[in-house]
């Protein structure tokens, strides 16, 4: 009797580690099919064009060699400058793998060509001269805020590009605007979901959330989340929240008048972005860092890594690594006192008409050690300020991207008893 | 006028041969190199393997009148004599033709008609749908069900708050 017990147990054993194996075997499967996917795709197109001509009588463009279509997108790209005639060439990419691929590869991030074609392009450093202008509408009504792309709602009519749009919700301890791609759909697990930013509870210290994790290259320590991700199997969808900046405004104690005072830290981006030869991180995907798990374009919205990072992570890891990798701070450039005026001024080169507590400037905050270029300090990297009712100008920048430019604006919305 | 010597002979894929001068022919690089490789010899014929013959014919037609232009206007006013023929030159091509002589003119290496051609496909690519594209084309959307998904939010932003009308 006692025999037969064990052999019963070891054939369950059997039983599970044979399933175990399996399980694991069929993932790998999965994987590695998935991988090959992708991966023969320009190589097919090009050999069924040598017979195309011969053979080829139907009406199908499908097979054309790959340096043709490259010729072909080119011209559409840098026919469509501007918006909102650049969307044909999203559209190109919109159309099939290999015409996606190629019109990737020609599409310059805005830092070298001046130019948003991409939902990720608003995530990508702007030029560095001359900067990206846009404005911003606000609806008291609804609590939300439009950033679009042109002078003003005036000049460029409907040429303007909605870039983004955001929500004000106020809660009990803190304020919250969520930045969506398109206007009306704030829901965090929303595809067009971008990021956030919080208040606390004076409204003094603010916090840029991207939905994204950054971009590698600066923070090393983020790899660790790709190994989580490849455990993770739950299909409920994450919050997604990494912390990408700090925007903290000067307490006014003595309740003095004068202009507000903020220091922004971009911990993404490094401060040697700024210094000769230097570059901001460029994420290149909005799905960039799950592709590296899933070769296909995985959506970033379904499988997300549970792991979040903490601010104190990102922190400690600037301190292991000081001098090199410190953050980028920005700070308002000072304005000074008009005396006929009898108020503060800046130059805001005509883009700033109306005088509010709201308009700055801000420039890299640097120290003489930090070799930074004279010019590189003088340049003004974002700049925001009224131009008429619920109008604003955003004129934003390199290394600055769209989505991290709005945020700063943002801040400016609420309220902050404090600091006046 | 031109001697024989100056005549060079293009035979399409079906055997058809077309006799051209050479200032027509040397516009179209793979021939002016097959040329020169065999110079001396007394054969001046060239086999296009793969272009149709009315290919070669449209591809001749437009390096014709590109030369006669050139050599009456040489004083100026050529680029606006130019633009005009090619004007008429690609209303005369439909769509299925124009894919054919795309083909033809990239593996025949000739500049100018490549630039007009694809100049003008990629006129039927500005400002339509990507279904229409897709159509255009006859591309088969072969992206996966996760592509579609981030492909479809680009789509949404790039045309979101953009008045149709």
């Amino acid at each position: 009797m006692p025999f037969h017990d064990i052999v019963r147990e070891l054939k369950e054993i059997r039983d599970d580690f044979s399933t175990i194996s399996f399980g694991r075997l069929q993932g790998k499967r999965v994987n590695r099919r998935a991988r090959a996917h992708i991966a023969p795709e320009g190589g097919s197109d090009y050999d069924g064009s040598s017979c195309g001509l011969r053979e080829n009588q139907s009406n199908n463009w499908a097979n054309l060699p790959p340096e043709l279509l490259h010729n072909l997108i080119q011209r559409v790209e840098a026919s469509e400058a501007s918006w909102p005639g650049r969307r044909d060439v999203v559209a190109c990419a919109s159309v099939c793998k290999s015409w996606r691929e190629i019109t990737k590869q020609i599409v310059k991030t805005p830092e070298q060509c001046g130019c948003l074609t991409f939902p990720i392009s608003l995530k990508q450093p702007g030029p560095r001269d001359p900067p990206i202008q846009c404005f911003i509408k606000r609806e008291r009504a609804s609590s939300t805020f439009q950033l679009y792309l042109g002078l003003s709602p005036a000049l460029s009519g409907d040429l303007s590009k909605l870039l983004l749009s955001a929500k004000k919700i106020r809660r009990a301890t803190r304020t919250e605007f969520r930045i969506s791609l398109v206007h009306g759909d704030f829901s965090r697990t929303s595809n067009t979901y971008v990021g956030s930013l919080r208040s606390n509870f004076l409204g003094t210290k603010f916090t840029i959330y991207d939905s994204q994790p950054p971009h590698t290259g600066m923070q090393h320590n983020y790899k660790p989340l790709q190994q989580s991700h490849s455990i993770q199997v739950s299909p409920r969808v994450a919050v997604r929240k990494y912390s990408v900046g700090m925007i903290a405004y000067e307490l006014n104690v003595l309740r003095t008048r004068g202009p507000r005072r903020m220091r922004c830290t971009m911990q993404t981006i490094p401060l040697s972005a700024i210094q000769e030869g230097g570059c901001a991180p460029t994420p290149e995907e909005r799905t960039n860092f799950q592709d590296q798990q899933f070769p296909t374009f995985s959506n970033s919205k379904v499988k997300q890594p549970l792991v979040q990072i903490s601010s104190s992570s990102l922190t400690e890891s600037q301190d292991s690594v000081k001098g090199r990798r410190d953050p980028l701070i920005l700070r308002n450039k000072a304005p000074r006192w008009h005396e006929q005026l009898q108020c503060w001024c800046l130059n805001f080169k005509g883009r700033v008409t109306v005088a509010s507590v709201k308009n700055f400037q801000l420039v890299a905050a640097v120290e003489p050690s930090h070799n930074v270029p004279a010019e590189e300090q003088e340049k003004v990297i974002l700049q925001f300020g009224k131009i008429g009712k619920d109008i604003f100008t955003m004129d934003y920048r390199y290394p600055l991207s769209a989505f991290q430019a709005f945020a700063i604006c943002l801040s400016s919305f609420d309220t902050k008893p404090a600091c006046e | 006028m031109a001697s024989t010597d100056d005549k060079v002979i293009l035979k399409s894929s079906e055997g058809e041969c077309f006799e051209v001068d050479m200032a027509v022919a040397s516009h179209l690089q793979i021939v002016k190199s097959v040329l020169e490789d065999c110079e001396g010899s007394s054969d001046k014929v060239v086999s296009l393997f793969i272009v149709e013959a009315k290919y070669v014919a449209m591809i001749i037609e437009y390096y014709k009148n590109y030369v006669e232009l050139k050599e009456k206007h040489e004083e100026g006013g050529f680029e606006e004599k130019l633009k005009e023929f090619e004007k008429q030159f690609l209303e005369q091509i439909d769509k299925k033709e124009l894919k054919g002589l795309v083909m033809a003119v990239n593996y025949l290496n000739a500049p100018a008609l490549f630039d007009v051609v694809c100049t003008a496909i990629a006129k039927h690519i500005e400002n339509k749908s990507v279904e229409y594209v897709r159509e255009y084309f006859g591309i088969v959307n072969d992206f996966t069900a996760e592509e579609e998904a981030q492909i479809r939010e680009e789509h949404r932003w790039a045309y979101d708050g953009v008045n149709d009308d």
